[in-house]
């Protein structure tokens, strides 16, 4: 029993095939539901399947994917500090971000820097300017009932509100856009050596280009989410210049292209259920739960980073042990027929749309709050200005960009 | 039959030793799936949604249901089942309890028994390939589980013999009901049992070794304590738990490939599909056919009906998992399904914790059997099922083998 794509052939009966078809050969690219079905395999299989070949424990399961979300502790920049000692470039900024250090307090020092900038009141502050932004890409599409639902929409709104936070200038927008693009297959538990070439150089552009922007900023004491990092301190620590350019290189791929795919799955979600799109235009008191529960469905990313176990995991019946290194598919989780009844039905009122896309714990998307507000932002305009939403391809081109199911392009047909 | 005729054969006519008690399940499933039997004051499910929402609920008692029992006071077997992790529905006490002997259980000791299951059945095949012709059950499945779960317990060797007979009498008391004579018979047995684990945690917990009783013994003096009735109870009830299960879901699971040598032709040839064949394998013939009576202590929403609290609820786990309406062809082994969820470890705050444990002995098993014999025959047409307790099971299966030409 084989499933193929172009490029990927999964025995569905084989589990080591599967695993290895989600890390190694693009199985997020398949199209339609073919990835849930992958991890419906390995989830019959009990709340851990491990991966001889890979020396990890992979969980499809709501429960295990939570407890490992928040076991304490955990490292999940193993893989990364190793590839850094190799002279990875990008590898080297990654292990200086919050999300792969290996002592725990080092990554809530960092976080609670970038917390002090990234308030809920700077995050407030972007809802003026997403819906300005929104509000000339729907000018520039006016009198168009067909276009790029991707290329020349969601993809240029994170981006640009991350830009605009850090305090990159506009004409500026569109290389970061590139750069981000060329960065995605970065964060793949295992890199394909294929793409490393254009990882780095985009890490080197924006480098560089950090390294140039950051003394300006300093020296003007913006008011930008930049010029907060440079003097967020707490008892006399401050985040280093090398920090300073690290992490505004993980909030711009961090916050860029999860939510362009998270809006874009979003939107092909509803576009395929027109009668809850109609019910959401007429009741936006929905529109939160329409998202989150769209989230839950097809949120964009699949798996999170492997974590090294420093603490036991204790599952339902086992416990996987220090030292193991378990991969939490979330993606598989939201689809868990023991937590969500009816899971592959797309439900709009659905009570319970706790979903993991944002994920838990110590590591928990700091940026959710900010992605939340672009969705509601955007999608409500998306609302406001279209009576339907058709999407001409089928099934949409996929793309995997590591631990996100990417749509390269998504053509749409619209009503006013 | 009607569906009281039928619960009533169920509950008190041995049908585990049926050709098909499956039609039993299908016949009453189709005429009232939540079947309410005055007679025996016993909700029956049969529809694989209902069971699943039955094992979800967590305010089921599976406690309850033994403290009913008129029995109770004078069985010593029924009290040693209270202190054991499936008969503890208190929420903080069944976490205390299931986390202490996960700790000690965990899957990586289920990967490191690998090794020694291989072994162990490597020189049982050898033994089997010498026969030529022999019995499956006897002279293989049966042998293999209690080693396994006695070389994780850390029970001496010299030992499993002793330790069989008498889990072996135990697990017979598995079933709704039993005689007075033959409760009698498994009370005898359970003390044994007790009195010799007694001297054997004393001996481990003077001289601690690498096995699971002196980790549940350590885990007793940390903070989250094990009682010692609660240690003991933990030793038997795996004991238990994990020795007849395996081997007659092997027994059941290598007639129903042998059966269909089509699908197992592609086994033989693609043998990474063996984990997934196995919870197939699960579905169709996982030995335990019904689940622990539960009470509903506060009701029970099932997907179109609703139970009243207190309703006493018996989930027929064999008939949800060949419930057409969760399975196509039902009655079909069909290794291509996939993603099979099946009820045969259970499922919620009860499900197997030895289920690792089971799914690697099982492809160990099956894996180097088929691997080992290039053609293996039933020796006899048909098939004598059985019923051990709650378990089905086979009594004797006579196979004769040709290895592969090395």
């Amino acid at each position: 029993m084989m499933t193929t794509t172009a490029e990927t052939t999964v025995d569905l009966l084989d589990p080591e095939d599967i695993v290895d078809a989600i890390l190694a050969r693009h199985a997020l690219a398949m199209a339609y539901e073919v990835p849930w079905r992958l991890y419906g395999v390995l989830r019959s299989l009990g709340p851990a399947y491990r991966s001889e070949r890979y020396g990890m424990w992979v969980l499809t399961g709501f429960d295990g994917c939570l407890a490992a979300l928040r076991n304490p502790r955990s490292d999940l920049g193993r893989q990364v500090r190793a590839d850094a000692a190799k002279g990875s470039f990008n590898a080297m900024k990654k292990a200086s971000t919050m999300l792969y250090l290996e002592d725990p307090a080092h990554t809530l020092r960092q976080r609670r820097l970038v917390a002090k900038a990234f308030t809920p009141q700077t995050v407030q502050h972007m809802k003026d300017f997403t819906r300005q932004r929104v509000g000339e890409l729907l000018a520039d599409l006016a009198g168009r009932s067909r276009f790029d639902f991707f290329d020349e929409f969601a993809d240029h709104i994170p981006v640009a509100v991350i830009c605009q936070m850090l305090g990159v200038p506009r004409e500026d927008v569109p290389i970061f856009r590139e750069w981000t693009r060329m960065m995605a297959p970065s964060t793949a538990a295992v890199i394909d050596h294929s793409r490393t070439a254009q990882i780095e150089e985009a890490v080197r552009g924006l480098h560089d280009y950090y390294a140039d922007l950051i003394p300006r900023h300093r020296e003007k004491g913006t008011d930008d989410l930049l010029g907060r990092m440079i003097r967020a301190h707490e008892e006399g620590d401050r985040l280093s210049e090398m920090e300073l350019i690290s992490l505004s290189t993980f909030l711009l791929s961090a916050g860029s292209d999860t939510t362009s795919q998270a809006m874009t799955a979003i939107v092909r979600l509803w576009a395929a259920h027109p009668a809850q799109y109609e019910e959401i235009r007429r009741d936006r008191a929905l529109l939160g739960n329409a998202i989150e529960e769209a989230m839950r469905h097809s949120g964009p990313v699949h798996y999170a980073q492997p974590r090294y176990l420093r603490e036991p995991l204790e599952l339902d019946g086992l416990t996987i042990g220090v030292g193991e290194t378990v991969l939490p598919i979330v993606a598989g989780a939201h689809r868990d027929p023991d937590h969500f009844d009816d899971p592959d039905t797309f439900d709009i009122r659905r009570a319970d749309t706790r979903h993991l896309g944002f994920s838990q714990g110590m590591h928990m998307c700091l940026g959710a709050p900010l992605a939340r507000l672009e969705l509601s932002t955007a999608l409500g305009m998306v609302l406001d200005e279209f009576a339907s939403v058709t999407v001409t391809q089928d099934p949409v081109p996929y793309v995997d960009l590591g631990p996100m199911r990417g749509i390269s392009a998504m053509g749409v047909e619209v009503t006013r | 039959m009607t569906p009281d005729e039928i619960v009533d054969r169920l509950l008190h006519h041995r049908p585990l030793a049926l050709d098909d008690p499956y039609a039993l399940y299908a016949a009453l499933r189709s005429q009232s799936p939540v079947h309410y039997d005055e007679a025996n004051d016993l909700w029956v499910l049969t529809r694989f949604a209902d069971i699943h929402a039955a094992l979800r609920d967590r305010t089921m008692s599976t406690a309850r249901h033994l403290l009913s029992n008129p029995r109770y006071a004078t069985s010593a077997t029924l009290r040693a089942h209270t202190e054991t992790v499936l008969f503890t529905d208190d929420a903080a006490t069944h976490g205390r309890l299931r986390r202490l002997v996960s700790k000690a259980f965990t899957v990586g000791a289920v990967v490191e028994l690998e090794p020694l299951v291989t072994r162990l059945v490597d020189d049982l095949l050898d033994r089997c390939a010498d026969l030529g012709t022999f019995d499956f059950m006897a002279d293989f499945v049966d042998r293999l589980p209690a080693e396994v779960i006695c070389a994780l317990l850390g029970v001496p060797r010299d030992d499993i013999g002793k330790f069989r007979d008498w889990t072996y009498i135990i697990t017979t008391g598995s079933g709704v009901s039993q005689t007075d004579e033959h409760m009698a018979d498994i009370d005898a047995a359970m003390d044994k049992l007790l009195h010799y684990l007694d001297g054997l945690l004393e001996e481990r917990a003077r001289a601690p070794r690498d096995d699971l009783l002196s980790t549940l013994i350590a885990a007793r003096d940390e903070g989250e304590r094990l009682s010692v009735a609660e240690t003991k109870a933990m030793a038997w009830f795996l004991l238990a738990a994990g020795s007849d299960t395996t081997s007659a879901f092997l027994g059941a699971a290598t007639v129903a490939l042998l059966r269909n040598p089509a699908q197992l032709r592609v086994l033989r040839d693609l043998p990474e599909r063996l984990p997934v064949a196995i919870e197939e394998l699960m579905r169709l013939e996982a030995p335990v056919h019904f689940g622990i009576i539960r009470h509903a202590t506060s009701g029970l929403d099932l997907p179109d009906a609703t139970l009243p609290p207190g309703a006493r609820v018996w989930t027929v786990l064999a008939a949800g998992n060949r419930d057409p309406a969760q399975f196509a062809a039902p009655d079909e082994l069909r290794l291509d399904r996939g993603d099979v969820r099946h009820l045969g470890f259970a499922h919620g705050m009860h499900v197997c914790l030895g289920a690792p444990l089971a799914r690697m002995e099982s492809r160990v098993a099956l894996g180097r059997f088929f691997d080992r014999f290039a053609e293996v025959d039933l020796t006899a047409p048909t098939v004598r099922w059985v019923d051990h307790g709650n378990l089905r099971t086979i009594d004797n299966l006579t196979v004769t083998v040709r290895g592969r030409t090395a």
